[in-house]
């Protein structure tokens, strides 16, 4: 057990496995009254699991994480106007141009303040001694941010006892945000709104609980139009209200609000994540953010990459398939844990499968290495005592109009159950409160 | 080409926090409503069962909720799958099913306060579900004034979020079809 953790274990031992167990009951009960929910299909919800031992980050340690990520988010911002409006040459023309999420009728069509990733989550594992490595980088559309905050919330709430003998780092995300919008739009009033694909996606609760505490109205598809001059209307109550800002929570615009896209490029709408910000959320392009990094800002990376291979290459292609029991293959669209295919969990006809995709469509997949990240304990309430499960971080950044860059401090992270490394809430995973120490 | 211009209207629509009722946030807001009163409708008339059935006996009571069943068109098998039927059934003549479905509209709707006062009243029927068939008359009776208490204050919250609403202001809002200087 890491020193600072010492204190936390003599709080938990001080309270007792019953006092615990009751806090643990009454805090469950909150979860599921708030709805604070992830969805497994349109008809199954399940309130988020949590575990409530918090994860310790210390000064240091996250100081070097808060600077890689930063770090990564300006360079990533850089090649894609690079990509879009100039001459890009670091990431080669084969991957960009065989990327699904590469548009090219975004050509020249500059975003606001010529930012296209507002929000940014990176995902972390630590290899031990704070040594933090990317898994990969998501700048569609970051979900998890809600989990973050609400995770520490009922973890406060609960056990306060636990947050006394620490220095913990406040932050809150409404100010930054709203900086955000306004910094885009160039006006001191802009009007926004979250655009949510409906109470049937996974990240509902997410879309519900932003458009709350940053106090800009929720709406669907079918509450937007593009009015004759162009200009993105919401239909309200009271009359029709011209829309500034987008931030959009659905990927598929046309199918949402009808000429959206047309409307964005022409300028009369500003979409946060700007449109084309995809093709950087591509697994294979990943491999180049290092070298935007040293290419764009000049500097060296300060978190490096997990070993990945590019299956476009021949000579690296036969070595993925000779060693294809001992590898992680990742489709290079996938998101959300989907498309992740941990080999040696998977039996010889998996397998055999496998390697016939790799060698029909090579350029879809990407190789990892799997990781021997580190563990954290989490309680156990049946025994009550503690039990060790693999962790993973994921980081939440904001780049504004006006070049400043937040990365919120903690991060939400994620618990494999027993014996797995999938720690995504959709497999079952559970979440912690992340604390860094001042 | 460049960003979006700022729009040149004189507004101050800052964020307007829970001031838009949007045309998903009517339609939520009316079909929750309907929902929570066909749940109360099933609580009243669980309620009348327990008070008019005529012999004192809870065999009286179980043949009330038998008739009350069979008139809104549920078959039931015995008595006692009556009460199942009325309380916790996955159709939408339970109470349990009518106010999950009011939550799915209220969660659209918002705010936080008025989802999880419907969350309360669903978690306060659904601990009673073990007890099932073997609840007594006062035990319906008890149950249902919990559950009708529950209704009283989401609508309470509706009461104070959405009722008391000032309407967008002139300034706010682009009157379609007029053409803007």
């Amino acid at each position: 057990m890491r020193a600072p953790y010492s204190k936390m274990i003599e709080t938990i031992n001080g309270l007792g496995a019953r006092e615990i167990g009751k806090r643990w009951s009454n805090a469950n009960r909150q979860v599921e009254l708030d709805s604070f929910t992830f969805q497994l299909d349109p008809h199954r919800w399940r309130p988020v699991p949590i575990d409530w031992v918090p994860r310790l980050i210390g000064r240091e340690e996250w100081s070097r994480i808060a600077a890689g990520v930063e770090q990564r988010l300006r360079a990533i911002n850089k090649f894609l106007l690079e990509l879009y409006c100039g001459k890009q040459d670091v990431v080669p023309k084969s991957v960009v141009y065989s990327s699904v999420n590469f548009n090219p009728a975004l050509q020249m069509v500059r975003p606001a303040k010529d930012v296209y990733a507002h929000i940014y989550g990176v995902d972390l594992v630590n290899l031990g001694d704070g040594n933090y490595v990317v898994l990969e980088d998501n700048l569609r559309i970051p979900s998890g941010i809600s989990y973050q905050l609400k995770c520490r919330n009922l973890t406060e709430r609960a056990i306060p006892e636990l947050k006394r003998p620490y220095r913990v780092r406040d932050y809150e995300i409404r100010s930054t945000y709203l900086r955000l919008f306004e910094s885009l739009c160039n006006t001191r009033s802009p009007a926004c709104v979250i655009l949510t694909d409906g109470s049937y996606g996974p990240a509902f609760f997410e879309h519900r609980y932003l458009s709350e505490i940053l106090g800009i109205p929720l709406v669907e598809g079918s509450d937007l139009f593009i009015a004759e001059d162009g200009t993105v209307r919401a239909r309200t109550i009271d009359g029709d209200v011209r829309v500034d800002l987008i931030y959009r929570r659905v990927e598929d615009l046309e199918l949402f609000v009808p000429g959206l896209t047309e409307a964005y490029r022409q300028g009369k709408v500003i979409l946060v994540n700007a449109l084309g910000t995809g093709v950087a959320d591509d697994k294979l392009v990943y491999l180049w953010v290092p070298e935007m990094i040293r290419r764009y800002l000049g500097q060296e990376p300060i978190l490096p990459n997990a070993k990945a291979y590019n299956l476009m290459d021949p000579k690296v292609r036969q070595f993925a398939l000779q060693n294809i029991g001992k590898l992680v293959f990742k489709a290079r669209e996938g998101y959300g844990g989907l498309g992740v295919y941990i080999m040696q969990d998977l039996d010889q006809s998996h397998r055999k499968e496998m390697s016939q995709r790799i060698i029909d469509r090579p350029f879809a997949f990407i190789a990892q290495e799997p990781l021997d990240f580190s563990k954290h304990v989490v309680f156990d309430r049946k025994s009550g005592g503690f039990q060790e499960r693999y962790i993973d971080l994921r980081v939440y950044a904001v780049q504004d109009g006006e070049g400043r860059v937040t990365v919120f401090p903690g991060g939400l992270t994620r618990v494999a159950r027993a014996n797995t490394r999938i720690t995504n809430n959709s497999s079952g995973g559970s979440c912690k409160p992340t604390w860094v120490l001042k | 080409m460049a960003g979006a211009k700022p729009s040149e209207d004189p507004r101050s629509v800052v964020f307007a926090k829970d001031r838009w009722l949007t045309d998903s946030r009517v339609y939520n807001l009316i079909w929750m409503g309907r929902w929570l009163e066909r749940a109360e409708n099933i609580c009243r008339a669980l309620d009348a069962a327990a008070l008019l059935s005529t012999s004192s006996t809870e065999k009286g009571f179980y043949q009330a909720l038998e008739r009350i069943s069979s008139a809104w068109g549920l078959s039931s098998k015995t008595p006692h799958e009556a009460l199942i039927m009325l309380m916790w059934q996955e159709t939408s003549s339970s109470i349990s099913s009518c106010l999950k479905m009011a939550r799915e509209n209220a969660s659209h709707v918002g705010p936080i306060e008025l989802i999880s006062s419907i969350n309360e009243t669903i978690m306060e029927l659904r601990s009673h579900k073990e007890q099932g068939e073997k609840m007594s008359r006062e035990d319906v009776q008890a149950l249902m004034a919990k559950i009708q208490d529950g209704l009283k204050k989401t609508f309470g919250v509706i009461e104070v979020v959405w009722f008391k609403r000032q309407p967008l202001s002139e300034a706010e809002l682009i009157r379609p079809y007029v053409q803007q200087e």
